[in-house]
């Protein structure tokens, strides 16, 4: 059964303080996470700078994030705009609070260690430990254990999930066939290693950092034609995705977020989302409470070109799990999604540990 | 000896039914539309994918009756399925049996359809007990895992066809509508004639075993073997046969399903460390007529190259499958790529099944899938053996690798992990 999906708007990100903790038994984790994260201070607006976070997991490799200031925004395409779809309207201007977004997508550098994780776990990530992969089981920390183990990941996947694109798990490559549950557990990953709060962007966020300041169809201009100097798509991709960061970023550094990989972010995808937009509002999301759809932004390198523009809009369906041959289907895994990626957002603001917890556990559970 | 002559004629008729693969249901309006009782023999994810093909492939079918070792996977998978076909499931407790004789029990329950989809070490006896109760069967891969038992797979197809029941495989690329496409182009000729087959399938440990410290000392060897039956040779026939299978059939299927020559090899098992016997990787070459080779790379290991593709080399060009697939020139330019919706094979083999089964046709695919399932028995026994196996040495064996009167609580040693040079093909 379909819930109903409410808008939330102001500096808390949810409001959602009636409805039940989803996973209340992953509570542990998130706490234990929360209290390495709240040891140390928020910054201020105007100490934000460019930073590379290590991933000990990830053999220290670095994640580099640029800052994105806070500011308004206009939200949405204006109906003139070629090849535009109803759900990018109405326009309202909006406020986004500062964050900081990688500068690229994420690659399996940082993801493979995540999915490839060496440990036996039931279906719903949790550690196995009864033989039995379909129960859940409590994240008690045990010998040779770390609390990142204690996080829900992946089990192993059939096949190999670059699915034979570029060169097999690459290191440069963008990590894909990802769903947002799995891309949710990553950011808790990567947040218990690091100390900072990791999520994914909401759909404000990301069209904001898009955009950069522009109005126009695309972060360059109205120009489709000048496509091939900053984005991967259907004409110059070779039929497959590329390395990150090889074409021109956008005016903030940003790299790819036209093209290569479509990107998760965080809201249920709403045809009529803008529609309870206010101008003026901050923050505005909608909370996922459904699995299906959530937004997907940026276009990738199987699309066309009016795809890649900054306002357009899709949602997951479960037909890209249609080749996972089992019921239940994986949580972890978008068989029919070599297009879709993601990268990831620090607010400057931490959240508050319930805040926290419901950004990281979205949608119905451990669900198909 | 020649089992594999027929193939062609097989090949032809798949060929010919992709035209309606997507959607083959109106042919439903023709022949018999009785219900149809469908009993599902392994319960697991699979087996439940495939309950949820079949219900969906035909609108006058009910899931009757289900039987799995283990009375939590049935309510498990009663649970997934009853979210999305209430009305087409009647599987009261009286109809739900666990055990391993629980096979009988569903074929004694009044089904007409079965769903093969325990571990494949299971496969020939209740392929063989299915064709003696009278039932249309879905045999999902590989087909058995040592070679008495493909040849009661062969024995259970030709009864079958007496029988005039229809036999369905569950070999799934054979259905997806892009790698028949690709396929379609070798076996056209398009590119002229084969030159050789590079296959690869190279990925993880899909399934990795309990802990041998977490074993519940309450278990017997063989129920522990069971829960854990993709490490044990007995039951999965090893990654070679349970899983790259796959990629031995689309050799198969580029060499217009003719018979092998000979298979050699080498491999071994390096990573694993569970109490099993299977090795984890394998490298094969099969010699086909003409002096066409065909290798085969297949590899369960962690933090290693990847990749799982098919690469067909002919005169003209290259065929590249499964996930892209598309054509190359022989320099290496792409030249024509296939791009359409996905579509679900699984869908398609339920669907084209179903639809046999409807018009009365004699859909049996037991030669073909006993066959395949031969192939990457050749393949494995050369590389386990360290010998240049020929296809009717493989034929002429009687290698059968555990008894069918196995109880879950018998004592079942794993046996010895082959050593090449000496291990030998009996």
């Amino acid at each position: 059964m379909l819930r109903p999906t409410a808008l939330f708007l102001g500096s808390c990100l949810l409001a959602q303080a009636d409805e039940p903790l989803p996973n209340p038994n992953l509570l542990p984790t998130t706490k234990a996470i929360y209290e390495i994260i709240r040891k140390k201070a928020d910054l201020e607006a105007k100490d934000m700078q460019p930073y590379a976070d290590k991933v000990p997991l990830a053999e220290n490799a670095e994640i580099s994030l640029v800052p994105i200031p806070g500011g308004e925004f206009v939200i949405g395409s204006p109906e003139k705009e070629e090849k535009r779809d109803a759900d990018e309207g109405p326009q309202h201007r909006v406020k986004v609070e500062p964050f900081w977004m990688a500068k690229v997508e994420t690659t399996w550098n940082f993801y493979r260690p995540f999915m490839e994780n060496g440990k036996n776990r039931n279906k719903d990530g949790t550690l196995n430990r009864d033989s039995n992969l379909t129960t859940t089981e409590a994240p008690e920390v045990k010998e040779n254990e770390t609390l990142v183990d204690t996080v829900t990941q992946p089990t192993p996947p059939y096949v190999p999930m670059h699915f034979s694109m570029g060169d097999g798990y690459s290191k440069e490559y963008p990590a894909v066939g990802v769903t947002q549950h799995a891309a949710n557990q990553f950011c808790q990953w990567l947040s218990a290693q690091t100390g900072h709060f990791y999520r994914l962007p909401t759909e404000a966020e990301w069209e904001y950092a898009c955009r950069a300041g522009t109005t126009t169809a695309y972060s360059w201009g109205d120009d489709a034609s000048k496509m091939g100097d900053y984005a991967w798509f259907a004409e110059n991709s070779e039929f497959q995705y590329q390395k990150v960061g090889t074409k021109k970023p956008n005016p903030w550094g940003l790299h790819d977020m036209h093209g290569n990989v479509a990107e998760l972010v965080l809201d249920q995808y709403l045809a009529n989302a803008y529609e309870a937009y206010k101008d003026g509002a901050t923050h505005p999301f909608s909370y996922p409470v459904n699995r299906y759809p959530t937004a997907v932004r940026g276009g990738h390198w199987d699309a066309d070109a009016d795809q890649l523009r900054s306002a357009n809009r899709i949602g997951t369906t479960p037909d890209w799990k249609v080749r996972d041959p089992q019921i239940p289907k994986s949580i972890w895994y978008f068989t029919d999604a070599p297009f879709l990626g993601f990268r990831v957002v620090r607010p400057l603001k931490t959240p508050t540990l319930e805040e926290m917890h419901r950004i990281w556990n979205t949608s119905p559970g451990a669900s198909e | 000896m020649n089992p594999i002559t027929n193939r062609r004629l097989f090949l032809r008729s798949a060929a010919a039914t992709t035209l309606i693969a997507g959607f083959p249901n109106i042919l439903l309006a023709q022949g018999s539309n009785a219900k149809l009782k469908i009993g599902l023999v392994g319960c697991g994810g699979r087996g439940t994918g495939a309950a949820d093909q079949a219900l969906s492939a035909d609108p006058n079918v009910v899931l009757w009756a289900m039987a799995d070792a283990f009375g939590g996977q049935i309510s498990n998978s009663l649970n997934n399925l009853s979210k999305k076909f209430s009305g087409k499931i009647d599987v009261p407790e009286a109809r739900q049996f666990t055990g391993l004789d629980a096979y009988q029990k569903l074929l004694d329950s009044g089904v007409d359809v079965v769903l093969l989809a325990s571990p494949p070490g299971f496969r020939p006896l209740h392929l063989r007990a299915a064709i003696e109760a009278g039932k249309h069967v879905f045999a999902e891969k590989p087909m058995a895992v040592d070679v008495a038992g493909v040849k009661s797979v062969m024995e259970s197809a030709k009864l079958a066809k007496q029988k005039n029941l229809t036999l369905q495989h569950g070999f799934c690329w054979r259905f997806s509508p892009n790698t028949r496409a690709g396929y379609g182009k070798v076996l056209s000729g398009e590119l002229g004639r084969v030159v050789s087959v590079y296959g690869t399938y190279m990925g993880g440990v899909p399934k990795p075993s309990t802990a041998v410290a977490d074993r519940d000392p309450k278990l017997g060897d063989v129920e522990w073997q069971v829960r854990n039956w993709m490490a044990h040779e007995w039951l999965s026939g090893g990654p070679l046969l349970e899983q790259a299978i796959h990629t031995v059939d689309k050799i198969a299927w580029a060499m217009n399903d003719v018979a092998p020559i000979a298979a050699r090899g080498c491999g071994g098992r390096t990573q694993r460390s569970d109490d099993g016997n299977v090795w984890d990787h394998y490298e094969v070459t099969f010699e086909y007529p003409n002096e066409v080779l065909c290798h085969i790379h297949q590899r369960q290991m962690g933090g290693c190259f990847s990749e799982v593709k098919d690469r067909v080399h002919c005169e003209k060009g290259i065929m590249e499958a499964p996930d892209r697939v598309l054509t190359k020139d022989i320099s290496g330019k792409i030249n024509w790529a296939y791009r359409g919706d996905n579509t679900n094979m699984y869908q398609v083999c339920h669907n084209e099944w179903f639809a046999a089964i409807r018009k009365g046709e004699p859909l049996n695919t037991g030669e073909y899938m006993a066959n395949s399932t031969m192939l990457a028995i050749l393949g494995r026994e050369a590389a386990h053996s360290g010998q240049r196996v020929t296809w009717a040495e493989l034929w002429n064996a009687t290698q059968d690798l555990a008894p069918d009167s196995l109880q879950m609580g018998d004592k079942h040693p794993t046996a010895t992990v082959p050593v090449p040079g000496r291990y030998k093909l009996i």
